[in-house]
Formats: C-alpha cells, sequence, structure tokens
C-alpha cells in the first residue's frame, strides 16, 4: 500500500466506483480504529466515532484534493472527531446525562494478580492521558501509541516538527508526574 | 543549547533517532548538568511503565463486520436530506440580527406612542378581560357599590375601568377571584383613578 494506490483507488472513487471506497476502508480500518481507541478507551464508543470517520470521510472524499496523502487526511478526521467525542462526553457528565463507564480488565493468560497491576497501571496512564491539555494529547498518542513520523504527525497537526517534539517532551514529563502523584 | 533544543535532544536520545553530532553534544550536557540528566531518567522512567502497559483488545471478528457497518450508515446518509445552510447565509447573519434589532426598537416605539394603532393591542387585551370572569369580579366590587350595595355604574363602565386599570398595572392574571386581590395588585394612584372615575359616571 503507497500513497500512489490510494490516490488512485480516490480517483476511482470519483469516477463512481463505489468498490474503491470499500478498499480504501479495508486498508485503513484498523488504523484509524486504534487511533481513535487510544482517545476513546471504550470499544463502543471508539467503534462508533471510528466508522463515523469513514461516513465522514466518504461525504468529503469528492473535495479531497490530494494536497496530502490519504492516510494524514483520514487520521485528522479521526483525531477531530475523537475530540468532539471526548468534548461531548465531558458536556454530558457534568450534566450527568451518562452513567460513568469503566474499563473491564481485559482477559489474558497472566496471572490474576499481574493482570490485576497491568489493568490498573493502564487505567492510570489512560486517565493521565486523558488528562493532558488537547495539544499535548493529540502529539503524544499519535507518536507514543500509533508511531507515526513526525513528519506526518506536522501534517495531520499542521504543527512544526521541533513543536511537536517539544509537545511530547511535555506530554511525557506530565504523563511521568501524574503516575507519580497516583501512586503516592 | 536553548531550552527548546535540549527538549528536542532528550526527544530524539530516548527514541534512539539522534545523529552522532548532536548525541555526543547531549552526552556532554548530561554530564556536566544534573537537572538535565534528571528530566532524562524521568523521561525513561515513563517510557518503561508505558511499556508494561497491557495492550487493548476488541472483540473477535470485529474488524470483519467493519465495513459492512460503514457501509450501511453510508447508504442510511444518503438517504437522509441533509439540511445544507447556503454558503451566502453566514455573512447575512449580523446585518440580519441589526435589522431585527432596528424593527424591534420600532415596534416598541410606535407601540408607546398614545392615539395610534398601537392602541388596538389595549382594545384586544380589554376584549380578552371582558370574556372572562372580569364583569362578574367588577359587579362584586365594594368600589362600584353604594352602601345598600346596589351599583353605582352601570356593569360595562365597571368592567371598563377595571380592565383599564388592571392593564395598567401589568396585574392581569386569570387566577384573580375577588376585589380585595385585584386591589392588592393595584397601587394608592391606580385606586384614586378608580374613584375619581365613580362620581363622574354616578
Amino acid at each position: 500500500m503507497n500513497q500512489a494506490d490510494d490516490l488512485e483507488l480516490i480517483q476511482e472513487f470519483k469516477k463512481g466506483n463505489e468498490q474503491a471506497f470499500n478498499k480504501l476502508v479495508l486498508r485503513y480500518q484498523e488504523k484509524v480504529y486504534w487511533v481513535v481507541r487510544r482517545f476513546i478507551p471504550d470499544h463502543d464508543d471508539a467503534n462508533d466515532v471510528a466508522q463515523n470517520v469513514f461516513v465522514k470521510a466518504y461525504q468529503s472524499l469528492h473535495s479531497f484534493k490530494g494536497e496530502s496523502s490519504f492516510y494524514t487526511w483520514v487520521y485528522r478526521i479521526a483525531v477531530n472527531l475523537s475530540l468532539n467525542e471526548i468534548r461531548r462526553k465531558k458536556v454530558r457528565k457534568i450534566f450527568s446525562i451518562d452513567d460513568e463507564r469503566t474499563n473491564e480488565p481485559q482477559s489474558g493468560d497472566d496471572h490474576p494478580l499481574e493482570k490485576m497491576e497491568k489493568a490498573e497501571l493502564k487505567m492510570m496512564i489512560q486517565k493521565a492521558v486523558d488528562r493532558l491539555p488537547e495539544k499535548q494529547k493529540k502529539v503524544f498518542i499519535l507518536r507514543y501509541f500509533e508511531e507515526l513520523p513526525y513528519d506526518d504527525i506536522s501534517v495531520i497537526l499542521k504543527t512544526s516538527v521541533g513543536g511537536l517534539k517539544a509537545n511530547y517532551f511535555h506530554a511525557v514529563k506530565k504523563i511521568g508526574e501524574m503516575i507519580k502523584n497516583e501512586q503516592g | 543549547m536553548n531550552k527548546a533544543e535540549k527538549k528536542e535532544l532528550l526527544i530524539d536520545y530516548v527514541e534512539g533517532t539522534i545523529g552522532m553530532e548532536k548525541k555526543t553534544a547531549l552526552e556532554r550536557l548530561l554530564r556536566e548538568s544534573a537537572q538535565t540528566h534528571d528530566e532524562l531518567e524521568k523521561i525513561q522512567n515513563v517510557f518503561s511503565v508505558l511499556s508494561r502497559m497491557q495492550d487493548e483488545t476488541v472483540p473477535p471478528h470485529y474488524f470483519t463486520s467493519f465495513l459492512p457497518n460503514v457501509r450501511h450508515t453510508v447508504e442510511h446518509s444518503k438517504g437522509k436530506t441533509r439540511f445544507v445552510i447556503p454558503s451566502w447565509l453566514p455573512s447575512m447573519v449580523r446585518p440580519g440580527l441589526s435589522f431585527i434589532v432596528i424593527l424591534t426598537l420600532i415596534g416598541f416605539y410606535d407601540f408607546l406612542q398614545p392615539g395610534n394603532s398601537s392602541n388596538e393591542m389595549f382594545e384586544i387585551v380589554r376584549e380578552i378581560s371582558r370574556s372572562n370572569s372580569l364583569p362578574d369580579i367588577a359587579q362584586e366590587m365594594t368600589l362600584f357599590q353604594n352602601e345598600n350595595g346596589m351599583p353605582v355604574i352601570d356593569s360595562e363602565t365597571q368592567t371598563e375601568v377595571l380592565a383599564n386599570e388592571i392593564i395598567a398595572s401589568n396585574a392581569v392574571d386569570e387566577n384573580i377571584v375577588s376585589d380585595r386581590q385585584i386591589l392588592s395588585q393595584l397601587d394608592d394612584s391606580q385606586i384614586e383613578y378608580i374613584l375619581d372615575q365613580l362620581p363622574s359616571v354616578q
């Protein structure tokens, strides 16, 4: 898969070939789902947002000019929709519309105690990431979890590479401080 | 080396993407500056904690049903007639609001002018007052009766006087059931006015 392939599929789609769009979804569904899931830990909510990313992409693909690659374009949609969902959830939480949902520990082969420790650690890190300022959160998720190159993040977030590294540095530092505070 | 450069180099160092020349410069700084050394340790600790984090999972076969679900939503959204805001509309919001404010101010000015068409509004309110229990209330009011309990003015005039005062006092209330309650809604000058009306219509 490369940028040229994506552009070819987009051209096909613009000519009316719906299958071309399906191929793009199949190609990027996992990546998009996981980037959304890093922002929104609940699978069901992340699933809704991830699907919505492709629905939005479908509706806007005709105006895609190809100035950036498809994947940075679709990642930008994913990041924006995820942050919108977080904001929406915060508002709903203020007005107590939603019940608090907790993440159930994932099944695995670990010893129960170890499993619990890992689940606790995961929750602690997730909480710390959630508390990061929006910009730092975006940079941290795209760099640490998605392992995107800085150049691509720079296109997605429209920020210089130097600025991204500074944000990443502060994000990591803050996560460290928050974990330290949580552990007492 | 300024602060921003230092942050950039520390990140590159931890991620293993730092060039040889910059690596040497940073390692020298790490030997000289305890604070920088401390910062590096903290960052490395965080990455070490993060690496212990358990991977998330998704339900089995989740991704096989992803595309059909997207297609279903896309097809569903195609069926809906979407409300599209015309591009010229946002630019019309400010002038439109100004126009509405001006019209409202003109409307208020017109309404407050005596002897013009706004008095029709008073007539409408008066009619509404008449159609409710106001005539009954007016007839029972001691203010409109002589000492023998007989009406001193005809019932239509009573209602008219009362309706005017109620309108003027903004005390139109369907729950008003007695003259005492009505009187409690009126101030002294309004009661004075009603009393003044009585001899003139007697």
